[in-house]
């Protein structure tokens, strides 16, 4: 891995340089109260202020809505074509190291049992340059699930604010080489030291919460801890690592598409069965399959969480609802399965 | 807060309720949550602040807490206009609920007073709220965004709300917060046929958000939950506020003052105006 350093200077101007006829440049932008990522000009700010965006990172390779055909009616009858790919060249500015770290966690699922073409598209065509944390806020429990405020996993680059005001330059894949050869005149190759990193303080412990989660599907813990939750979809889709999605068909009287949208679990349509029978009638079944997949399933399948402790849930829960308590009170109050248990031969 | 917490441990002690819906504070939180108390050891927890947002009269219409016996809810004045409401279009029994009315002199400020009013019925919150609104009327400081939406043209007002809209993700927050969206199935979830583009984009969202402000015309009490709580901070209040002072224009009605009064959307008189029959 090389290092170079970057000046205050040098890096607002990134926009501009990076600007090419082709490629789309992404960073956190403020809009009134909001800082979300957006595609950005030459002129525009880059907005770090916050802990973190509204939204993650996640919309850029696993958008809210998508076409995956569309459809339309001709003299000759129905004609259906594959929609031109959305996303060229993309490089992403400012994302925060939980965020990037969601990336390899999500490239598990879209290649499993169905390699998602235009999700890797995207992927293949993104170029991450992320900024690790000095801040924290409560809500923030990255070291809890395996990340740090200094995680690298799924960046290209990642940026350290140094004493001096400009950033260290972490140069850690090949697109990452590709890029800061490009950039190489704005980077010196004397950084400055970095500022101490924040210290996101472990709240649970993740294998331990594994362990009571595979004993403790059926337990009456699941209904307390639900029970203010009011079964709305925000902390879904205001999560990097949730990937849930409904396929509809949008369309007029001449022709429409076949989309590809966001969708939560917590919603009880998710799982109502055409027989009018829901598997998941409470919503105490609803936040155990978020927990337990997360937290369970995911690891089983994946060897990674689902979850890398960005804190949006909580910021955002319409109720105040802390995933990260509950896990904590999942693994200190869960009851230990008996040894001899029936299920441990599976 | 004391008086609160002995009124309420005193009730569940005397079994007058099986739980007492407040608010608690959890630890390095700036917003309070809901809490469930149903002993009086869990009545210790409770607290109320300028924190304390979220209208627990949503909880009152949930299957899933049925079963927890009858309720009593901490309930600012709106949260007890949102119970009126819902006693009004039969969903709450007038004396299935007891009020623990409560005030702030500034809901989101630091230190702000805060006090508790007492146990209320319902007959006795509607006495309460009649007196403290004669008038019924949305403070006109509220209606600041509505009025400036007003003074735009048809165009200017599109293209706000397309750039408002264009940001929401369908998470139905504010669907799910409102106290007085308890559809068993909202019509977003009738998908045989399709009634509402389920996409999530701004022609999908406008849809959306255009149908749940009609369905709240008549009904919403202004608390304002819907707006606290959008995660992409959509200004939703404004179209309710509009409809909400349509509705009194023409109808001189507001929801959730009189338990007895027939909602506006189900009601008739001769005298209606009828000027849109064209």
């Amino acid at each position: 891995m090389q290092t170079r350093g970057i000046s205050k200077k040098n890096f607002d101007r990134l926009p501009e340089v990076l600007a090419r006829a082709g490629r789309t440049v992404i960073a956190p932008v403020r809009n009134g109260e909001v800082v979300a990522f957006a595609a950005v000009g030459p002129d525009t700010a880059i907005c770090l202020d916050e802990i973190n965006t509204r939204l993650s990172l996640k919309e850029f390779f696993f958008p809210r809505t998508e076409p995956l055909l569309t459809f339309r009616r001709t003299e000759n009858g129905i004609e259906m074509s594959d929609p031109a790919p959305t996303q060229g060249e993309t490089i992403v500015i400012g994302a925060r190291g939980c965020d990037a770290a969601a990336l390899p966690a999500l490239d598990a699922l879209f290649n499993w049992d169905f390699r998602d073409e235009a999700y890797n598209r995207r992927r293949e065509n993104t170029t991450v340059i992320s900024i690790a944390c000095n801040d924290c806020d409560a809500c923030c429990f990255c070291t809890s699930v395996g990340g740090s405020p200094h995680n690298t996993a799924g960046s290209d680059i990642m940026l350290s604010e140094t004493r001096d005001g400009g950033y260290l330059v972490e140069i850690l894949t090949q697109k990452g080489e590709a890029l800061a050869d490009e950039l190489a005149d704005l980077l010196s190759e004397a950084p400055g030291e970095a500022l101490p990193y924040a210290e996101v303080p472990v709240k649970f412990d993740a294998q331990k919460v594994r362990r009571a989660l595979e004993e403790n599907f059926d337990s009456p813990l699941w209904a307390e801890l639900a029970r203010t939750c009011l079964s709305c979809g925000c902390c879904t889709y205001v999560c990097p690592n949730c990937h849930c999605f409904d396929m509809q068909d949008e369309a007029g009287k001449s022709g429409g598409a076949r989309i590809r949208m966001w969708d939560s679990c917590q919603f009880p349509l998710f799982t109502k069965h055409t027989s009018g029978h829901n598997p998941r009638p409470t919503q105490a079944s609803r936040w155990r399959q978020r927990i337990q997949h997360k937290f369970n399933y995911y690891p089983q399948k994946f060897d990674c969480v689902s979850c890398v402790g960005c804190g949006r849930c909580i910021r955002l829960c319409p109720v105040g609802i802390d995933i990260s308590e509950h896990l904590a009170r999942i693994e200190n109050e869960a009851p230990e399965r008996p040894a001899d248990h029936p299920n441990d031969n599976y | 807060m004391n008086e609160l917490i002995t009124k309420t441990k005193q009730m569940l002690h005397d079994g007058e309720v099986g739980v007492v819906i407040g608010y608690e504070r959890k630890n390095g939180r700036t917003v309070a949550t809901p809490l469930f108390a149903r002993n009086p050891e869990e009545a210790e927890r409770l607290i109320f602040d300028s924190t304390c947002h979220t209208n627990l009269a949503v909880y009152l219409t949930r299957e899933d807490h049925a079963n927890l016996g009858r309720p009593a809810i901490v309930a600012k004045d709106a949260d007890m206009r949102a119970v009126i409401a819902l006693v009004q279009e039969g969903q709450v029994e007038a004396d299935g609920v007891v009020l623990l009315s409560v005030s702030c002199d500034e809901m989101g400020a630091a230190n702000a007073p805060c006090r508790f009013n007492g146990a209320m019925s319902v007959a006795e919150a509607a006495k309460w709220l009649a007196k403290k609104y004669p008038d019924k009327k949305i403070a006109p400081d509220k209606m600041a965004l509505v009025d400036k939406l007003e003074a735009m043209n048809e165009r200017e007002r599109w293209d706000f709300w397309q750039n408002e809209f264009s940001r929401c993700i369908r998470c139905y927050a504010c669907r799910q917060v409102c106290p007085l969206c308890y559809c068993r199935q909202c019509i977003v979830e009738k998908n045989q046929p399709q009634w509402v583009m389920p996409g999530i984009h701004p022609a999908g969202a406008t849809a959306w958000n255009i149908t749940r402000a009609f369905h709240l015309a008549g009904r919403c009490i202004d608390c304002g939950e819907c707006e606290r709580v959008c995660p992409m901070d959509i200004p939703l209040t404004a179209l309710n506020r509009k409809l909400a002072s349509t509705v009194a224009e023409h109808f001189d009605y507001a929801p959730g003052f009189d338990p007895e009064a027939k909602p506006v959307m189900a009601n008739f008189k001769h005298d209606d105006k009828q000027e849109f029959f064209k």
